[in-house]
């Protein structure tokens, strides 16, 4: 078992660079280039010579070939220079250092609300299966969950945010003006009650699914016969279910954690510029318009790096969760 | 009696003076006039649609980037040479030039001389190195300045000495004074960006010549430029200081109580960056921002009034030099005859268009120059909305349905197009069905071709699309050349490959005259042509909406980009809020 | 003779235990629904009559727009790119008559001088922003909603369990490969997956759904793998090799059907979220053209007007409720009466 871990961290490395080589070509044969959108916009009726289009592209490093664009960036990559920003020249570290914290607070919270509301109240559900609080539960959780993220925080900036109707919520950023003079604890309320309606939007949806995997794993579990037998045995009924169920329809639970990872730094631009957030969401939105490469490679990395770690964290829990599973290729010949 | 009289009178006075003030700008309703004197004090939170890529004035691209820099009155943080009057909107109000500049027999040379006493807001002194510096730093080829260093092809040298400088151009142009000399370039601080003088060896000759791509000094300080710490700090001589960017948040002005003109009332402007529309207006409303300057037509029509509206906020429409048109791409067979494109705006209901999607804000203007100019022929009647006489026209230009499928052809050609849109492009979403069903019942069949932003201009300029509708937003004085000349169709903004040569040498013409009663009778006469080949079809001149708080008193909203200008803004002692 | 006992079929047995659940019946009862406003759009909304009498000849004329798009047939040239509803105010006399839809307008018909009405007896769901009525939207939507649900779902679904199937039964060096090839697809940022697909191909319905199906199919697959792996080892698997059943056997007959639990969730899901992915990138700007009526577009054009027009929101919100609530309900009645375990 340990031997095949060892293999898939190293196995990290090529996949990242064939994940990188991948990369960089999809963001370079796409259409358009970064000198033509910071010189044209639609807006602008300017004549632009090509001449100046050849010298932004010179001061942007793209009048090099691909190979030798794409070597230099892995240079600079070995030892973590992610390189400056197309868009203004500012280092691409400080831009993340920016936004990342921004993120990882939204998603973290979002994620962890998720997780620990829907994993109960699957299972509720499961073993209720035919009372009737199980069936409102189950009409309320597939009506938040047939309802668009931003048309949910729309309506929650709309009737809460305090234009015509109830001023409950903040309706934009993460703090109030002048919150940074204010006292520890006044500016983590503020910051609480900021994160609430983003939050919440964030998360419904998660927990709606979530719930239902739940839901159904466990209702495949708790029909097995080793759960009979454990009945059967005279354990009481928390213990059948929280001991010897729960374990076993983890799995597809642990499968969607390989997501949890990514899901930290990635960011929702939907929710990012309706609450005017400023996230890695919005971040990555406007790299791709801008057509920002090096930018644009650095989030991809950042996201590869943490898909292919959530991945094998998740292939990881499986050994703790079912024991059965193994990785050797053990079917009988 | 006496009294009367005088009461009468005194009112008949106030009373055209403010009628009298009839500004293209402002009409409204709830402008909030003045009462009492203007005391100093109070904050303006001001929204911002996106954040700006940068305030380094030399390397910008976006537009909020400028509303935050130099606003619309050319002076905020930075100030450029001179500024927009308010009778005629002219750029002829000297900021930091002490005058407006003095011309050459030839019109080749432009003299200007900057402003005695102005400091930098470090304290520093201005000087004409600086102007220099703007415009060096402008036209060297390593600076990430692409976007405005096009505006500066015809500039061939600059002189500066003492505290005169001389703009040296290869051609007459009547634009040139406002393209170079005086409009776009915001002055930067040569002691801030450039600390060790590495562009002093330098003339502006030698920058713009071979040395200005491999010489280590100047690719040093480009580089150095390019990243520069104040390009997030910028150090202007303007009314007002920077103060803090918090990235993707706000931004701070504070008032600079050094300024040497005269200083603005507001102590503070917060910049608080709020992309969504619908938030923006909610937070104007729970009073979290003080200044919506732009509001969705639907906004302003139903969602800005009653009560609770009334007390606290005002609204207020101003119109921009924006334009929607459709462009026509002249070379596809069917557009080739004017008539077709006569037709084409006959079968666009523009009226209809403006009162049911823009809701009211906009104007049919049937010309490329802003109504309020003196440029504007307003003798000309914009084509009406007539299905019938299009029909008749179509008929008239051999495009008759010939194989009874309901769709016109001609030589074996259906009448069949793409209208070309971009990702995320409302007006195009309401535009196209609007447009689709019009041309059906005239025979024509229409489809849809959406793709990416950032590919919609190179698609424009390769003449790649049949039809399509694009905004310009420009100056409230543009030379036409750029749209609608023949030679702007390879790389310039003529997207619809229009080429006529009356119409290329009334332009050229009125490059070349510097009477402007002469200069308006050949746009006059331009204008008349342009109507009869309609190469676009003008949608309509935009009208923007704007909301704010009724505390700020003699609030001025202007005809240009953003749209306010806070340098005259108050509020009384007893409402003010910061 | 009949015999006391009948063997039953297995399918048969499925549909005997679903019908005792009957919240899963109302779902099935309202998808089949859905699926006859779906093939009927055309007879419910449309600015064509379905019969009419002029000058004493009968026409059909929504039958007749349906050979005409095949190309068979040709309109007479006085029907020829014309409003039948004018066309009736103008020229019926008496003798003539019309019965048109009970929707009597086209999802694309636009009247810009009925822009943003609320819902009236003319327009039973209100208009939108250009004037187009909504409930002839909302019922020629629901074709959309099939089509993408049903058509990026299968995709997904297809592609995911086949890989992931491979990827868990065989282990070693093809669950190397095919894990690592599904690790590069999940590591491309969804946002920017669609960004290319619609910069190189033109913005089209199919175009979406190939989209949704390529940035979905990952997560199928892994989680077909992972039920895979955790079957492998069972006695059962084991008891049919040892039978003889060979690779194809195992996987199809024996495992499959076992692991498929989550996988039926993820696909009921799957076009519910389809539906909702739809209607984000209206939102973003990546949507359906706007000939196309979809749910999903009418409630991202609504979203900027709010609190304006509530009914531009409310129909369609209820419509995707609606739909997916039902699916969802019928995925899981179906899961629950095939699982032979939870019989008697």
């Amino acid at each position: 078992m340990r031997n095949y871990f060892v293999k898939r961290l190293l196995l990290l490395i090529p996949t990242l660079l064939g994940i990188s080589i991948v990369s960089f070509l999809i963001i370079h044969l796409l259409p358009g280039d970064p000198a033509r959108v910071k010189v044209e916009a639609p807006e602008r009726n300017q004549l632009v010579t090509e001449q100046t289009l050849r010298e932004t592209r010179v001061i942007y490093g793209l009048d090099q070939p691909l190979y030798v664009q794409y070597f230099r960036w892995l240079k600079r990559m070995v030892t973590f220079d992610f390189g400056e920003s197309l868009r203004d020249h500012r280092p691409i570290i400080e831009k993340l250092k920016e936004r990342i914290p921004v993120t990882f607070k939204l998603s973290s919270i979002s994620l962890l609300l998720a997780y620990l509301i829907s994993i109960p109240l699957g299972v509720y559900s499961a073993t209720r299966q035919h009372a009737t609080g199980e069936r409102i539960i189950t009409v309320v959780l597939f009506a938040m969950y047939s309802l668009p993220n931003f048309w949910v925080a729309t309506m929650a900036i709309v009737y809460l945010g305090g234009g015509d109707f109830w001023d409950v919520f903040p309706v934009f950023g993460l703090a109030s003006a002048g919150a940074e003079h204010w006292s520890w604890w006044k500016r983590t309320q503020d910051e609480v009650w900021h994160l609430i309606l983003p939050v919440a939007c964030m998360t419904y949806y998660t927990l709606a699914v979530l719930s239902r995997y739940m839901r159904a794993a466990m209702l495949d579990i708790i029909r097995q016969d080793f759960i009979r037998t454990a009945r059967a045995k005279g354990l009481s009924e928390r213990v059948v279910v929280y001991r010897h169920a729960l374990g076993n329809s983890l799995i597809p639970i642990v499968t969607l954690m390989g997501d949890v990872l990514p899901a930290l730094i990635g960011g929702s631009v939907v929710i990012e510029t309706l609450f005017a957030i400023p996230g890695m969401g919005s971040l990555s939105y406007e790299a791709v318009f801008t057509r920002d490469y090096p930018l644009l490679m650095a989030i991809f990395t950042l996201s590869a790096l943490l898909t292919l770690l959530g991945i094998l964290v998740s292939d990881f829990l499986y050994t703790l969760v079912d024991p059965r599973i193994g990785y050797e290729n053990r079917v009988a010949t | 009696m006496e009294l009367m009289r005088r009461l009468f009178a005194f009112f008949l006075v106030l009373f055209t003076l403010v009628s009298g003030c009839s500004h293209p700008a402002e009409h409204g309703e709830g402008v909030a006039f003045d009462s009492g004197q203007p005391v100093p004090g109070d904050w303006a939170v001001v929204r911002l649609e996106a954040e700006p890529d940068t305030l380094n004035p030399v390397n910008y691209v976006s537009s909020v980037a400028q509303y935050v820099m130099w606003g619309a009155k050319n002076s905020q943080v930075y100030e450029l040479l001179m500024g927009y009057n308010t009778k005629d909107w002219d750029v002829t109000e000297p900021l930091l030039a002490e005058a407006p500049p003095t011309v050459s027999a030839d019109h080749l040379t432009y003299t200007i001389t900057i402003r005695d006493g102005v400091k930098w807001h470090d304290g520093h002194p201005f000087t004409v190195d600086d102007v220099l510096f703007t415009f060096k730093a402008t036209a060297c080829p390593l600076t990430d300045a692409a976007a405005h260093r096009s505006s500066l092809t015809d500039l061939a040298d600059i002189q500066a000495e003492g505290r005169t400088i001389r703009f040296l151009m290869s051609k007459p142009n009547v634009y040139n004074l406002r393209n170079v000399v005086t409009n776009l370039m915001p002055i930067a601080p040569k002691h801030i960006f450039d600390e060790e003088g590495l562009l002093d060896g330098f003339s502006y000759k030698d920058i713009i010549g071979p040395k200005g791509k491999t010489d280590p000094k100047i690719k040093k300080f480009a580089e150095h430029f390019n990243a520069h710490p104040n390009n997030r700090a910028p150090v202007g001589t303007g009314p007002y200081k920077f103060e803090k960017w918090d990235s993707g948040r706000e931004i701070v002005l504070v008032r600079n109580e050094n300024y040497w003109g005269k200083k603005p009332y507001l102590d503070k402007i917060v910049y608080r960056i709020i992309p969504d529309y619908t938030a923006a207006l909610t937070a104007l409303k729970a009073g979290e921002i003080d200044v919506q300057p732009r509001l969705m037509p639907i906004q302003y029509k139903e969602q800005t009034s009653g009560s609770a509206f009334d007390q606290q906020l005002a609204k207020m429409t101003y119109s921009i030099p924006s334009r929607f048109q459709i462009f026509w791409n002249n070379e596809r067979p069917f557009f080739k005859d004017k008539r077709v494109r006569q037709a084409m705006t006959m079968l666009v209901n523009r009226e209809k268009i403006i009162e049911s999607i823009r809701l009211g804000l906009g104007q049919v203007v049937e010309s490329t120059f802003d109504p309020h100019g003196k440029e504007y022929n307003p003798n000309i009647k914009p084509i009406p909305y007539d299905p019938k006489r299009a029909a008749e026209l179509l008929d008239e230009a051999g495009w008759k349905d010939h194989d009874g499928d309901g769709i016109r052809d001609k030589d074996g050609v259906k009448f069949k197009f793409d209208f070309l849109g971009s990702t995320g492009s409302s007006i195009f979403k309401q535009l196209s069905p609007v447009l689709a069903d019009e041309f059906r019942k005239a025979g024509i069949e229409m489809t849809e071709r959406i793709i990416e932003f950032s590919v919609m201009t190179q698609t424009l300029k390769e003449h790649r699309f049949d039809a399509s509708v694009v905004g310009f937003t420009s100056d409230l004085v543009q030379d036409p050349y750029q749209i609608w000349h023949s030679s702007s169709a390879a790389g310039g903004s003529n997207f619809g490959n229009f080429k006529n040569p009356e119409s290329d040498r009334l332009i050229e013409q009125a490059r070349l005259e510097f009477d402007d009663e002469k200069r308006n009778q050949l746009y006059w006469r331009w204008q008349e042509l342009m109507r009869d080949e309609q190469p676009v079809t003008f949608l309509y001149y935009v009208t923007e909406a704007a909301a704010y708080s009724r505390r700020f008193r003699d609030v001025e909203w202007l005809p240009l980009r953003p749209g306010y200008d806070l340098m005259s803004w108050w509020v009384p002692k007893s409402a003010q809020k910061h | 003779m009949k015999t006391a006992w009948q063997p039953e079929g297995y399918w048969s047995l499925v549909a005997l235990q679903f019908r005792k659940n009957h919240v899963a019946v109302l779902g099935f009862i309202v998808v089949f629904f859905l699926l006859v406003i779906a093939a009927l759009a055309d007879f419910i909304a449309n600015d064509k009559p379905l019969v009419m009498r002029y000058r004493h000849s009968l026409y059909f004329p929504v039958l007749k727009q349906y050979s005409v798009s095949l190309g068979v047939s040709r309109w007479q040239p006085e029907f020829q790119n014309i409003s039948f509803k004018e066309f009736v105010t103008a020229n019926f006399k008496a003798g003539d008559w019309v019965q048109f839809p009970p929707i009597r307008y086209s999802p694309g018909e636009v009247y810009l001088s009925e822009v943003l009405q609320r819902p009236t007896a003319e327009h039973w769901f209100g208009t939108d922003d250009v004037g187009r009525d909504v409930a002839s939207r909302i019922v020629h939507g629901s074709r959309i909603s099939l089509y993408v649900g049903f058509i990026a779902v299968s995709i997904y679904v297809l592609i995911g369990v086949f890989v992931g199937a491979l990827s868990g039964f065989y282990g070693g060096v093809v669950d190397i490969v095919l894990s690592r090839f599904i690790e590069i697809m999940l590591s491309i940022p969804t946002l920017f997956l669609i960004v290319t697909v619609v910069a190189f191909l033109p913005q089209s319905l199919f175009n979406i759904v190939l989209v949704i199906g390529i940035t979905n199919w990952p997560r199928v697959a892994r989680l077909t793998r992972g039920e895979f792996l955790k079957s492998k080892p069972l006695e059962y698997v084991t008891a049919a090799r040892a039978l003889g059943a060979s690779d194809l056997r195992t996987i199809l007959r024996h495992i499959l059907p076992n692991t498929l639990a989550p996988v039926f969730v993820a696909a009921t899901f799957g076009v519910a979220s389809a539906i909702l992915i739809e209607s984000t990138l209206s939102f973003l700007g990546f949507g359906v053209p706007s000939t196309v009526a979809s749910w999903g577009s009418i409630l991202s054009a609504a979203r900027e007007l709010q609190p304006t027009g509530w009914w531009l929101a409310a129909f369609p919100g209820v419509a995707i409720f609606l739909t997916v609530t039902s699916y969802n309900l019928v995925g899981e009645g179906l899961r629950d009466a095939s699982d032979p375990r939870l019989r008697g």
